[in-house]
Parts: structure tokens; sequence; C-alpha cells
């Protein structure tokens, strides 16, 4: 009876006939207020799992979502369906939009927080005055540092909860190793966890992995595959000017196909169009770096091609995950060839700070204190050190933790300090370590010599579905012989009034 | 079009300023430094039309015109040639009249831009039948303006979008067809999304510079256009934002700063206070010199002072701080002759 009338609320708030695989499960015990652990592959409609409770339930619900362009997307795709209230808070609103937002916060049921936000007394304070009934922490792996997007602000989390007098906490992951499972459940505090964990392989994606020798023939090989077939496309790329220059290139071998390239260092309203472009079916390949995908919800995209691989394999099954969400038959290929060890190595290295940083930071923190000054914002820091957001997050998190930053105050004990050196030190050389560790995991799958398959989800589960498509390359999938069909040119050009007429006065004609 | 606003820049700063005196005008560097010399060297129209270059984009752009012969770069600071000057007549005859206002009105362009974009966006999908979309907008005030101005206008939404499509039709078909091509493009409405500025730059056969500024200019012309006659262009003065008293104020740091400093604080607590540099804290006081009516230069320096620093800039007539620093023996502070000289401008503007 009960499973009966939850499915009538997914119809009538979402529109979906059927739940899909683990999503009622996980609903019934937060329902009930279980704390709960949900492990569910992308793509897999986890949003669902606390959106349809905050949806059906008095109080609100808050959810702890490490990326803001994320975030922002579900509130808009959740307005754009009609349900109002929704809001998001983060560093990106201003101080009269954010009073704004506070001043109304009794209006909405489900309230978006970046978890720096946390940090903030008032927001917690505003908070503790509602009535929270769920706690939702999505991209869970986050909060251990054996994960692969490892933010320090997660762990505020289990303090957070506490003072809001524990509200049923649900914690959601698309990829989490049983290491990384774990240390979840111990950083947010929690004792006893019912936990929803299902396979996380997609059985409707080949595998292919092709050696090559450089460069160049990566984009002959992209350009030969992509050309004559009918068949969205992204291909990410490990840094901002490869992904620019393959967009022109492949755009010279291919002119009949509607290229774009996607990555962080745009401006905003282009980020906003190429990837409303893509979803809009106006173009036909994306060239991006990992920058582009989380988020993205396009239904049929049919090749996710990775033209350089990313740190290690959760990232890789995340990005392979934007394929094929209808259901229907995609396609992984990864091009490597043996100079490509290099790049991961560099991004690791950039993603973390280095033992240089340390002192830099440490002198710069010590005449801060000489002059009797205040830390100045994090963006001030960042530029003042050149030290990428995520270098000075790692930074600030131990400075505070150690005692050497109160309250934006440097706290001065040469002694205390030394220490902190030494051990700062040996902590950034053993994240390296094991960074590294886990990139040649993934090389290790690059030159595996059996079902690619079984071989790419065996740290995260035992076994694996039977796939309803072509397994991998080596199972005899030759995707050289393969075509989603011929493709269409799409390329026409427009004059200006052209353009302007048919925006304005076709009458609805798109 | 970039190629004839960068020269025109180093045609009027003379060889008195460097590569970085160029950056900072076109980006908008809000210094004091930079209000002040796009005052003294007639380019207040340029302040701040690119704030997304990049200096690196800038260094090779002068190599290859100084390569062409068209500057010559000594000590890093640009000078036009007289070949060069040919070829600013040439562009100049193909671009100008330009409308670019932008120390009046660059923090308005922004909101103008969205709002207008987003706008379109919406009537247009709307009047398709198509209420669920993406925004290409996602700052939230203007989200909420756009909902409440389509409210407004929702009863007589064909006759108004047909307006705007007026208003927009007859001012694209004054432009440069270059730039009616790259700003049609950019408009996204029910069914098409608006292409990025790489994109149109390859549609086009341009660079992604001339892209950016054939947008920042028709978004300048229209503004002033609505901004001044708004009853021969009421659809597009929709877009114009109503005054919201920032004190003429451009910076928000310069704005605290006054505050400050109208609490009766003197410039080293201000320092202390706000955790900043002094030099920072001065810059802020430069600009409002610059741009304030009625500013309390005695807060700061007599008025024998004043005349004495005043006396010798229109004796030297040279914008250059160390030959005027010189000239005065070493007598005031660089920041007492900039404060002095910044005042002068603002009265010579003519500004209120
Ligand atoms: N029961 C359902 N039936 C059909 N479609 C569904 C169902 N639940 C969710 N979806 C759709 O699946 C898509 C993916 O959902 P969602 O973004 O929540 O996935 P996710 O698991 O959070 O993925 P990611 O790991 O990328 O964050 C959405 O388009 C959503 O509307
Ligand atoms: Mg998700
Ligand atoms: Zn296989």
């Amino acid at each position: 009876m009960m499973s009966d009338k939850l499915e009538n609320k997914l119809k009538r708030y979402f529109g979906f006939d059927t739940f899909n695989q683990g999503q009622k499960e996980i609903i019934r015990d937060v329902m009930a207020g279980e704390d709960t652990l949900g492990i569910l592959p992308t793509g897999s409609g986890k949003s669902v799992c606390y959106q349809l409770p905050a949806m059906i339930t008095d109080g609100i619900t808050i959810v702890v979502s490490p990326l803001v362009s994320l975030m922002i997307d579900q509130v808009k795709e959740l307005k754009a369906n009609g349900y109002k209230q929704v809001t998001a808070i983060n560093s990106f609103l201003s101080v009269s939009q954010k009073k704004q937002v506070f001043d109304q916060l009794s209006r909405y049921k489900l309230i978006y927080l970046s978890p720096e936000m946390l940090q903030n007394e008032m927001v917690i304070r505003r908070l503790k005055m509602l009535k929270v009934s769920f706690f939702v922490v999505d991209e869970a792996h986050c909060i251990s540092q054996w994960g692969h997007e490892f933010r320090t602000d997660y762990l505020k989390l289990s303090a957070v909860i506490a003072e809001l007098n524990h509200p049923t906490v649900l914690a959601l992951s698309g990829t989490a190793t049983p290491e990384v499972q774990e240390d979840i459940i111990k950083q947010l505090g929690l004792k006893r966890m019912k936990q929803h964990i299902y396979p996380m392989d997609k059985e409707n994606i080949s595998f292919v992995v092709e050696r090559v020798e450089n460069p160049d023939e990566k984009l002959r090989k992209i350009s030969k595959t992509l050309q004559l077939q009918d068949a969205p496309a992204m291909i990410y790329f490990s840094s901002r000017n490869w992904a620019e220059r393959a967009s022109l290139e492949l755009s010279s071998k291919m002119p009949e196909k509607r290229i774009a390239y996607y990555h962080g260092g745009m401006e905003q309203s282009d980020r906003l169009l190429i990837q409303q472009q893509f979803m809009n079916d106006q173009l036909d390949i994306i060239c991006c770096t990992s920058a582009f995908g989380m988020g993205i919800n396009k239904k049929n995209i049919r090749y996710i091609i990775h033209f350089h691989l990313p740190t290690q394999t959760e990232s890789f099954i995340q990005e392979v995950g934007r394929a094929g969400r209808d259901g229907n038959h995609s396609i992984s290929i990864v091009y490597y060839s043996p100079t490509d060890d290099y790049l991961p190595k560099k991004l690791i290295q950039s993603e973390l700070p280095e033992p240089a940083h340390l002192k830099a930071v440490l002198d710069y923190l010590l005449s801060l204190y000489q002059t009797n000054a205040v830390l100045p914002s994090d963006e001030a820091v960042q530029e003042q050190l050149e030290l990428s957001e995520n270098q000075w997050r790692f930074f600030k998190y131990h400075f505070y933790r150690k005692g050497l930053l109160d309250n934006k105050k440097v706290v001065f004990n040469e002694m205390k300090w030394k220490e902190f050196y030494m051990l700062l030190k040996e902590k950034i050389e053993h994240r390296y370590y094991y960074k590294m560790a886990r990139f040649s995991e993934l090389l290790t799958w690059v030159h595996h010599r059996n079902c690619r398959r079984e071989k790419l989800y065996q740290t995260f589960q035992d076994t694996v579905k039977p796939p309803v498509v072509p397994c991998c390359d080596q199972c005899g999938f030759h995707q050289h012989d393969f075509s989603f069909g011929e493709s269409k040119n799409n390329t026409e050009q427009e004059s200006w009034e052209e353009r302007l007429n048919k925006i304005f006065l076709a009458g609805g004609q798109a | 079009m970039f190629e004839y606003i960068i020269l025109r820049c180093i045609n009027n700063l003379k060889g008195e300023r460097s590569l970085a005196g160029i950056y900072n005008l076109l980006a908008g560097k809000r210094s004091s430094q930079t209000l002040q010399d796009a005052y003294a060297y007639q380019l207040t129209g340029f302040f701040a039309i690119y704030k997304t270059l990049h200096r690196t984009e800038l260094i090779p752009f002068l190599e290859g015109m100084s390569q062409s012969y068209k500057i010559k770069i000594k000590n890093d600071r640009p000078e036009i040639t007289s070949y060069g000057e040919e070829e600013l007549k040439r562009l100049e005859e193909k671009w100008e009249p330009l409308f670019f206002a932008g120390i009046h009105i660059q923090e308005h362009i922004s909101v103008f831009e969205e709002r207008l974009f987003l706008y379109i966006q919406t009537i247009t999908n709307v009047k398709a039948g198509n209420h669920h979309f993406l925004p290409v907008s996602e700052r939230p005030d203007i989200l909420n303006w756009v909902k409440k101005t389509y409210k407004r206008n929702k009863m007589n939404l064909e006759s108004h979008t047909i307006d705007m499509y007026k208003e927009l039709h007859a001012l694209l078909k004054a432009a440069h067809e270059e730039e009616a091509d790259v700003f049609s493009h950019r408009i996204t409405g029910a069914g098409r999304i608006g292409f990025s500025k790489q994109q149109l730059a390859v549609q086009f056969g341009l660079s992604v510079h001339d892209v950016h500024l054939l947008l920042q200019h028709s978004l300048h012309r229209f503004y002033q256009m609505a901004a001044t006659k708004p009853e021969q262009w009421p659809a597009l003065a929709l877009f114009v934002k109503t005054v919201d008293d920032t004190g003429g104020l451009i910076t928000n740091s310069a704005q605290k700063t006054y505050k400050l400093i109208k609490q009766g604080l003197d410039l080293e607590s201000i320092v202390h206070i706000r955790g900043l540099k002094m030099s920072t804290i001065q810059d802020h006081v430069v600009e409002m010199a610059l741009v304030m009516p009625d500013f309390p230069m005695f807060y700061f320096i007599n008025d024998k002072e004043v005349n004495e620093i005043n006396n010798t800039l229109q004796t030297l007539n040279t914008n250059k701080l160390k030959e005027i620093y010189d000239a005065l023996e070493a007598k005031f502070d660089y920041f007492q002759i900039r404060l002095v000289q910044a005042n002068r401008q603002h009265n010579q503007s003519g500004e209120t």
C-alpha cells in the first residue's frame, strides 16, 4: 500500500511511471528515519532519492553538494519543471541576494548548500531555527581523503549534523570503493547506517582502448570514427589548451560536423551557450575538460572518448557514465599513447600543494602576524601566493585545525610552527604517492589483456551483469565495423535578417 | 575593430604609457591611475570595454603590429609610426563613428546585456508555447527582474515582441553588416541557442577580439539610445537600469574607504581597519577625487598646496608623475600630486 502510494507520488512530481533500481528502497528507509548510505551508478537517479522525500514530508531538506554549477543546474531543472520551493545558497550570491534568501528561508522545502557555507555561523544559526527533516550529503565520497575529490569542507559535516540535532542523514555517491564507503560512515560520525550498495556497471556501454603513436593519430582516428555517423559525442582532454586545439583541428577535418569546446576558463555566458547547444542537439561533438560533465544530463550521448585519461578509475567511471542515459547502446573509447603517462602526473601535481608552497604560505602568515593584519579573502590569498583553489583550501583547513589560524588571526608559536611544517610536508608527500598509485591502477586497466568490463569494476564489486550490447574490444567488439547510422549535414547559414525574423516572428517554428 | 582601438590608444598615449596602461584601460582595471589616464588622453570611451582580455593576449598582438611597422616599442612603451598613422586613418574611416562610452556606462552594460538576452529568450520561447527552458543567465537578480518584467508585459506579448523586433532591426540595419551578423547570432530564441564568441569568430571569419568588441559596441550603442531617448526606443528602454545611487564611485572597495573617511578616520587607521595596503587606500582617495562632486580635498591637502601643484601641472602640461615630482623638487609626495591632478581632471571633464 505504502509503496503503491510512493509510485503515485513519483508520477505526480516527476512524471515517471516506475522507480529505477534502488530508488524505492532508499526512499523507504529515509522516510522511516534511518540514516542511509546509497551507492548508485552515475545517472541512475540519485537526486530523486532525496527530492521526493523532501516534497512529501514536513520540514525542510538540506542538500550539501560540492559543485556550485551542479547545484544551480538542479535548482534550475526543478524550477523549470514547476517546483518552486527550492533554492541554492553558495558563495556566488551577493550579500543582498543572500539576505533575500535568508529572509524567506521558511518558504523553501529543499535547500542546496555548498559546503563552505557550512562554515558560516550565521547560516548554521538560521538553519537551526527551521525544522530540518533530512540532511543529504551528495557526492559523499568527497568526505573521504581516499575518494577522488577530497574536500576538506566536507569534514565539518558531522559537527553540523550534530548541531542541527541530528536530522535523518542520507549520503549518496556514484563512485565509492568499499574502502571509501567505510570512511564515509566513519567521517559522518554515524554509528549505524542502512546501506544500499548497487553495482555500478552499465550494461549498455561497450568499452574500447586503442593504442596509438601520437596525438595526431588520435585526431585522425576520432574523425574517422565520428565522421560518417549520427552520434553525439563528448571528448575528454586533460587541458584547456588541448580541448581548444582539438576542437579546431577536428572542425577542419569534419567541416560538416558542429564541434565546440568547453572548459573552465571560458566566460560564463559562453559556457552556458555551449552547454545548451549541446543539450539542444545543436552541437554534434564537444571537446571538453572535466569541468564539463558533472550535471550534464543529456540522454543521447553515444560516444565518450578519452583523448587523455583522468587521474583515476573513479573519475573515468563517472565520465563514462555520461553516455547512454536513455539506456541505448553507447561506446567508451580510450586513445592511449605511451607519452600520455606524463599528463596526469602533471595534473596530480597541480592539485596538490608542493613543499615549496608550504614555505611560502608560512612566510606569508608570519608577515600577516608581524603587521597584525587579518587574513584577506580566499581569492586575494590565492592570487598573492599563486595557489589553485584546491591548494589553498588544503592549507587553510590544516591551519585552522592545528590552531595556526583562529578567526582570521594568525597565532604564532615557533615550536608549534616547526612541528606543523614537518607534519604537513609528510602529508603532502603521502598524498602524492597515494594519487600516483591510483593513476597506475587505471593504467593497469588500459594494458589489461582480458575483459575490460570485469577489470574496470573489480575494485567496486565482485561480479558484473552480462552486458546487453557488445562487451569490449577484448571480448571481440570491433568499433571500426560499427556505426550508429548515417550522419546528416546540419550546418546551414542564415543572414542576420533571416535569423532575427525566425527568432521573433516565426510564430513558434523552431 | 580591435586593431583600430589599439592603434587609437597608442596614438593618444603618445608613448607616455606602457602596454600595461593600455591593458588596464581596456580591461577596466579600476585604479585611479587608469581612470586619470583615460581622461588625460581622451580615451574615456574605451574604458572597460574588454574586461575579459588577458594581458598575455595583448603582448603578441602588439608584437605583431610592431613587426608590420605600425608601431615601435621603446622601453616597453608603444609609439605609433607614420605608417601606423596612415593605417589609423584608414581604420578610422572604416569604423568611425563609434559609440563607446565606457567610463560613463560600463557598470550598466553587463546588466543591460544579461537582461536583454534573457528577456528575448523568455518572450520568444513563451510565444512559441515553450514554458520550460534553461535560462542563458544565472544571476538571481537578472532572473528576478526578467520574471517581473515579463509578467508586466505578457498581456500584449505579441505586439511587445514585434516592437522589440522592430527596434533591434532598425538599429542593426544602421550598423556595420559584421556587427549585425554577430549580434543577431548571439541572441538565443525559441529553438535557437546563441553562438559563443569563438563560434561567431569562426562563422564570420573574424577574430574573437573583434567579435567581443562588435558585441560590446552594439550594447553601448543600444544602451545610450535607450537611455537618452526612451520615448523613441521604448522596448529597449525596458532594460536600462534605473539609478541606484552608488555615489558615482566606481569600486565597492573605494566606497567602503569613503565611509570610513566620512567618519573622520585618518588614512593610517583605515589601513588598519581594512587590512589593506596604504597605496590601495590612497588609490581609493584619488578615485574619489576623480569622480565625486564636492570631494573634500582639504582633508588631505590645503589650498595653498593645491595651487602650487596646479600651477606646475599647468606649466609642464604632462601626465608623467616623475617629471612633475621633480619639478616640484620633491616637496610633495606622489599621492598629493595625483590627488590634485585628479581633482583638476574632474573639474575639467565637467561631470557632476
Ligand atoms: N524513476 C525514474 N525513471 C526515469 N527516469 C528517471 C528516474 N529517476 C531519475 N530519472 C532521470 O535520470 C536522470 C539522472 O538523474 P540524476 O541526475 O538524479 O542521476 P545521478 O544518479 O544523481 O547522477 P550523477 O552521478 O551524475 O550525479 C535524470 O534525467 C532523471 O530525471
Ligand atoms: Mg547526482
Ligand atoms: Zn568484455
